[in-house]
């Protein structure tokens, strides 16, 4: 396996870590966010959020799974500019040749 | 987090981010224009933010928190570039996951696109010299995203201090490092190994990448 495919097969493993995380731990872990939300409202209990969010995901599989869409779109990029990279090393070891 | 910063605050670190922003994206644009061969390696670098900062990882406090992912970006292109790509992703972030906030936008843009990619970046230069290239970007990757949880402890310890004054400050930074910095810690050194073996490989793969950084062939 080249070092490039095996950039694009971290970046594929990273889209499943992304996917499949939340099912295997999805109670035991809560996110440092939520942790340091809960800090400030020990900190000021009477302050109040004066924004809310213009939408959010209504369940957890549908955060995971946009999640794991940017982490796909991610994976996407890292495969057309390995494969660019890859193919201009070829075309340049054609013409060393 | 949206809407748990306070206006003022929110405001102030917009003004702080908005200048880096800009100038990034203006040299951005230059970037492209002068060597469109740029534009796969601006990929791959914005293409690591968006995978890296996704991830969701445990950590050995019981937590979990994401990487920043802008090692790439800063080793290749610098801190201005890096704070465009990052305003990016998180508005990507803020608008279509619900994660981090339109409120919150210049407070993390200024701690993960501005303050974290310049250390790395001065950690990065002040080490290419004396260490091979994959040493030098896993310390500016994991400087960078250890200074970017640093920077968001005070953010929220400036908004949310305990008493008046700087011991009140001081007192909420020390509350809020517990939850991000310990969590950070080991996060923050796999993401230096995965900066490290992507730029080994772009630069063994790519004329590009050998002449911005001055690695022989």
């Amino acid at each position: 396996m080249t070092r490039g495919r095996l950039v694009v097969a971290a970046a594929a493993l990273a889209v499943v870590v992304v996917v499949v995380g939340p099912f295997v731990y999805p109670s035991g872990f809560g996110g440092a966010d939520v942790a340091a939300r809960e800090q400030t409202e020990s900190i000021a209990p009477g302050y109040e959020p004066w924004m809310a969010s213009l939408w959010a995901p209504s369940t957890v599989l549908g955060e995971t799974l946009l999640f794991g869409l940017q982490a796909a779109v991610g994976a996407g990029l890292v495969w057309y500019a390995v494969r660019r990279f890859d193919s201009s090393n070829d075309a340049a070891t054609d013409r060393s040749e | 987090m949206e809407g748990f910063l306070p206006v003022e605050w929110a405001l102030a670190w917009v003004l702080f981010a908005a200048p880096a922003v800009v100038y990034g994206g203006y040299r951005t644009a230059m970037l492209v224009r002068d060597d469109p061969r740029q534009k796969a390696l601006l990929a791959v670098a914005a293409a690591f933010m968006f995978v890296l900062s996704a991830l969701k990882l445990p950590s050995v406090t019981g937590s979990t928190t994401h990487p920043t992912g802008t090692g790439i970006a800063v080793v290749l292109f610098g801190p201005a570039v890096t704070a465009f790509l990052s305003a990016l992703v998180l508005l990507y972030q803020a608008l279509l996951l619900a994660h981090g906030g339109i409120s919150t936008l210049g407070a993390n843009v200024a701690s993960m696109g501005v303050v974290g990619p310049l250390v790395g970046w001065v950690v990065f230069r002040s080490l290419r010299g004396r260490f091979d290239l994959q040493k030098a970007t896993f310390a500016a990757a994991v400087l960078a995203d250890w200074t970017t949880y640093f920077v968001t402890s005070s953010q929220l310890a400036l908004a949310f201090p305990t008493s008046s004054g700087v011991e009140g400050v001081l007192s909420a930074l020390t509350k809020f490092l517990g939850i991000f910095a310990v969590t950070q810690l080991p996060i923050g050194i796999l993401e230096g190994l995965l900066a490290a073996a992507l730029i080994g490989y772009v630069a063994s793969a790519t004329d590009a990448v050998r002449s911005r950084l001055g690695v022989a062939a």
